[in-house]
């Protein structure tokens, strides 16, 4: 027996894809793992989970975020294949639970004379589906008594973003991108929480 | 008084925008320090631009005379500290003693009609920047003014 088929022999999960404005339906079907049972805090056991699929079954590029039937959201975090034979029989998609939602915020002045522009308007660019964790409080660089909270967003990969914008998620806060990365298929970002914490 | 200062902070603007694009060496980018909207990349990158920022801009003793400072210079990451004077230098050709920069409020798509001049009195290459600025070098200007 082909090991493809016996890859396949589990997949019964199908999942939606988000093409960027709709989930549309089917988009890949294969066996939906929890990556741990470790009951712990940590991202590592509660928001990452494993999608198997055989034969040459893809999550296709297009959808960087995913969804199973009980509506939890997925970014696709990252892909390792089997090989045998030099054949590909089976493919392992790391998912990532991604609750959150960011706008991603532009910054564009109008024309003047000057040449470097005027008044500043502030425009959504694109709406993301993302994780955040707060990873820490940074002392400011400019005075004594200021803390910020900084915490790492990750967000689909393809994702256009640079230090120049700034994120509103669906917290209700502005953040400041200071870090913008590539991991793996994400994109992870860097954030300090702007403003007082509630 | 009204809207003098932003005349001036406009008029600073646009000799600082203008050294930028027509640096002879080729166009570099132009940084307004009083501001932070879209700069992090720049700053962050190691590509030359001219920087900079309105200091004071004080009545002297009393309108319509004012006395002025502020701080243009480059920044060039990469390269020799040559080519940083050389992009000093195009700021110093401007902004050099006795020369007078005609003040118009540049903060509009149209340019004001001229509101006064300011006449430069000094100007200090500053030390080099260390720490976040690392790379940049700045002229301190200093002008006196007339405004009507």
């Amino acid at each position: 027996m082909k090991l493809s088929q016996a890859n396949s022999y589990f997949n019964s999960v199908h999942l939606e894809g988000w093409d960027g404005a709709a989930w549309v339906a089917d988009v890949a079907l294969g066996n939906f793992l929890s990556f741990d049972r470790f009951i712990t805090e940590r991202t590592f056991g509660q928001k990452k989970r494993m999608f198997e699929t055989g034969g040459g079954a893809v999550i296709p590029d297009a959808y960087r975020v995913v969804r199973t039937p009980d509506a939890n959201r997925y970014l696709v975090e990252a892909l390792n294949v089997d090989i045998r034979d030099d054949v590909t029989y089976g493919r392992t998609y790391l998912l990532r639970e991604c609750g959150s939602q960011a706008d991603i915020i532009g910054f564009t002045k109008a024309a003047s004379a000057s040449g470097i522009g005027g008044d500043i308007t502030e425009s959504v660019l694109a709406t993301v589906f993302c994780d955040v964790e707060r990873i820490t409080a940074e002392n400011s660089r400019e005075f004594d008594s200021v803390r910020f909270s900084s915490h790492v967003i990750t967000m689909p990969g393809g994702t256009a973003l640079t230090t120049d914008n700034q994120l509103d998620l669906d917290d209700g806060h502005r953040y400041e991108v200071m870090e913008v990365n590539a991991a793996l298929l994400t994109v992870s970002v860097r954030a300090v929480k702007l403003g007082a914490a509630p | 008084m009204s809207g003098f200062i932003k005349a001036v902070k406009s008029t600073i603007d646009f000799h600082g925008h203008n050294i930028g694009t027509n640096y002879a060496g080729g166009s570099v980018a132009t940084v307004d320090m009083n501001t932070d909207i879209n700069v992090d990349e720049l700053l962050a990158s190691d590509a030359p631009a001219i920087l900079w920022e309105l200091v004071t801009c004080s009545e002297a003793p009393r309108e319509p005379m004012w006395d002025v400072s502020f701080m243009i210079g480059a920044k060039t990451s990469k390269g020799t500290g040559y080519a940083r004077m050389s992009l000093l230098e195009a700021v110093t050709a401007v902004m050099k003693p006795g020369s007078s920069l005609s003040v118009h409020d540049y903060s509009g798509t149209v340019a004001g009609p001229q509101v006064g001049f300011l006449s430069v009195t000094a100007v200090d290459l500053d030390p080099e920047q260390e720490g976040r600025f690392a790379g940049v070098r700045l002229v301190a200007v200093r002008c006196k003014g007339l405004s009507w």
